[in-house]
């Protein structure tokens, strides 16, 4: 009666005390993931604010102005100058994709072919 | 056998008792020391095999950070503009300090800092190396790139604290309006000064009635006016007459707020709200509408302008003197100072201070702004003040007084509040006006019609814009000087509204001492220098707002042509005249 009760308790000790290990463990991760987490979000936030205000400068009205006059050929916002007129969504373009120029591998193993035709 | 039979087995005799009790402190005491292992063990478990599993298992990065609300300092709070465009932010940058007794290679350090920061000079930056405090400032407010410069030279003694610094991503676009702030971040000037401790506490951005895409025009057209006459500086508005919301406001020389130190006082100086002017025929709307509103005066009266009047040692004279007998919207249009003088008489001296009282001429308005001027009016106010005051001489007013109160007549005749923070309510009522009526409804149609008479027959015209209906009223005051008024120093201004059958915007530009020019013939009247930059105002600010243009309405002022006589009736009328 004694043996299996103490061995009963003992083994409830010991699973509590599992437990309450397992507990403070998962606690303190998920404090660790919390702290991380804040923390990129204030970096985050930090780098949001330095990106939108640099996002106002770089709109200023007088350099979009001047951008669009150097690549749009829009000399001035007098309607009666305008290139064109906008007249529904419909007519607005999609988006162009810049074309950007497929790079080619480089490598320095290997002699170039052109010069290996120069030999031949 | 139980526990329990145990026990009473053993508790037999004093001694048994003892025996006993020591036992048990001893197991006690040995309980109390194997627990104490188990903690230790267990901990040791924990941290050398649990903890680096974990720290395996994980990306690595050790985090020291505890909650970042403990560290985070409030920062000041944005100014933004109507659209939501920042006008002002603080944000963190690194400054450098330097603490003397950790730098081993003086030389070293101080050449590699010059070369990071070529302003520095290589002898200053090396005395204060040299330094014998613990703490001396090498450079505030660096760069991010700079930082890690510094970071990646790794000299020890070298350290940064984290400090606020205001930005104003737009520069000196709306300076006067938004204002400047110390290293401290404390408000000098404009908004920042006034909301300051608003924005000390932080939180949610502060909103401006402002647009800075108008303030770029607006901006733009008064700098190349004050460049192509020559002038000393010059000032504008464009105000929204219905709800008084300022959405651009100009006041030129301006100043880089970044730079607020070395600024000079007229730099600083406020022309919109702080700066008070004599402006000259822009009054004359004021004067006929007192006449129209009090004396219900028609449009059929007659002003016999051919003699200048004389009162005592003053004489009042027309600047184009057309000398006849005028109809009232020709001495509106064509500005004569002789038949509006007539005005005020009739309207009299009470009657046409009362209504300048009303529409806020004469007491400073309420305004956010500090730098806020109050108006020089004539005191004792004689009969002689009623003439002068008729056409805008003898009374200073600021540009932004003058916009209200003719905004007050243009907009249906209910007197509007200049602001310049946006109303969070305003969004749901857009037509929320105060109660204040300071003329009839019909007042303020036939001032519509004036107005706009003013552009398509008389001194206005080059404010015109096709499709948008510009009405308004040029003024040209010459500047007070010692002893008199100098016939050289003009102010010359234009105040427009459009579109005139359903008028919205006020739009107010002022220029301080132009010079003429060969392109307007030598003139440098409200006529020739404010009404073309108004024009060029309003075009640009139909295609940023998108207004279309409306061709519909040209006939708005038609009905008042018949009072505008034509040179072959005026030739005709001299002509009897000299019979």
């Amino acid at each position: 009666m004694f043996r299996i009760s103490g061995l009963l308790m003992m083994a409830f000790a010991v699973f509590l005390s599992g437990l309450l290990f397992w507990t403070s463990q998962s606690v303190q991760r998920a404090e660790e993931e919390l702290a991380k987490i804040n923390q990129t979000l204030t970096a985050e936030e930090d780098s949001l604010r330095v990106l939108t205000t640099e996002w106002s400068y770089l709109n200023r009205p007088d350099r979009l102005e001047k951008l669009a006059q150097e690549t749009l050929e829009i000399e001035t916002d007098n309607p009666k100058d305008a290139p064109f007129i906008i007249e529904g969504m419909e007519e607005i373009p999609e988006p162009m994709v810049p074309a950007i120029p497929q790079a080619k591998p480089v490598r320095y193993d290997v002699p170039v072919e052109n010069e290996g035709a120069k030999d031949e | 056998m139980s526990k329990l039979s145990r026990r009473r087995f053993h508790l037999v005799g004093q001694k048994g008792g003892a025996l006993e009790q020591a036992r048990g402190r001893l197991v006690l005491v040995s309980a109390f020391f194997v627990f104490c292992y188990i903690i230790v063990v267990a901990r040791a478990a924990d941290v050398s095999i649990i903890q680096g599993a974990l720290e395996q298992s994980g990306d690595g990065s050790a985090v020291y950070s505890t909650s970042p609300k403990q560290e985070e300092k409030i920062s000041r709070a944005d100014i933004i503009d109507r659209n939501g465009v920042v006008l002002a932010r603080s944000l963190k940058t690194a400054s450098l300090f330097v603490d003397p007794a950790l730098i081993r290679e003086p030389k070293k350090v101080a050449s590699d800092l010059t070369k990071i920061f070529p302003d520095m000079s290589y002898g200053d930056t090396l005395q204060k190396l040299q330094s014998k405090k613990r703490f001396v400032w090498l450079k505030r407010n660096i760069t991010p790139d700079e930082h890690a410069k510094i970071l990646y030279l790794g000299y020890p003694g070298l350290n940064f604290e984290e400090e606020e610094r205001r930005i104003y991503p737009q520069g000196a676009l709306a300076v006067h309006m938004v204002g400047a702030s110390g290293v401290d971040g404390q408000g000098l000037s404009g908004i920042e000064r006034s909301f300051d401790e608003l924005l000390a506490k932080g939180g949610e951005p502060l909103k401006l009635s402002l647009d800075v895409r108008l303030q770029h025009v607006l901006r733009r057209e008064i700098s190349h006016v004050m460049k192509d006459h020559k002038a000393k500086g010059g000032a504008g508005i464009i105000m929204d007459i219905e709800n008084g919301e300022v959405m651009a406001s100009v006041s030129l020389p301006d100043f880089d707020p970044h730079n607020y130190g070395r600024a000079k006082d007229k730099q600083k100086f406020n022309r919109v709200s702080q700066g008070v002017y004599e402006l000259g025929s822009s009054f004359k709307l004021f004067s006929t509408a007192a006449l129209i509103d009090k004396e219900k005066a028609g449009m059929n009266d007659k002003f016999d302008v051919r003699e200048p009047i004389k009162y005592g040692r003053f004489k009042i004279r027309d600047y184009h003197a057309e000398k006849r007998i005028m109809t009232l919207p020709e001495v509106f249009i064509y500005s004569s100072n002789i038949g509006s003088a007539m005005m005020g008489q009739r309207v009299g001296n009470k009657g046409l201070q009362d209504f300048y009282r009303d529409i806020g001429l004469l007491s400073a308005p309420e305004f956010e702004l500090a730098e806020v001027g109050k108006p020089i009016v004539p005191s004792p106010w004689g009969d002689i003040n009623t003439m002068t005051a008729a056409f805008g001489h003898g009374i200073a007013v600021s540009p932004l007084q003058l916009t209200r109160a003719a905004s007050s007549i243009v907009n249906g005749g209910v007197l509007v509040q200049p602001t310049l923070v946006i109303n969070p309510n305003s969004i749901q009522d857009k037509k929320r006006k105060s109660a204040v009526r300071v003329v009839e409804a019909e007042t303020s149609h036939r001032m519509r019609q004036l107005l706009r008479l003013t552009v398509t027959k008389g001194t206005g015209g080059k404010a015109d814009v096709e499709g948008y209906l510009v009405g308004g009223k040029t003024g040209t005051a010459e500047k007070p000087s010692a002893g008199g008024y100098s016939r050289k120093k003009l102010i010359s201004s234009f105040l427009g509204f459009f579109p005139m059958d359903e008028p919205r915007y006020a739009v107010f530009v002022m220029v301080d001492e132009p010079q003429g020019t060969k392109e307007s013939y030598g003139y440098a009247t409200g006529g020739w220098v404010g009404a073309p930059t108004v024009g060029k105002v309003v075009s640009s600010m139909a295609s940023i707002l998108g207004i279309p243009p409306n061709s519909d309405n040209k006939q708005f002022e038609a009905s008042l042509v018949r009072y505008l006589k034509t040179k072959e009736q005026i030739k005709k009328e001299r002509a009897v005249a000299t019979h």
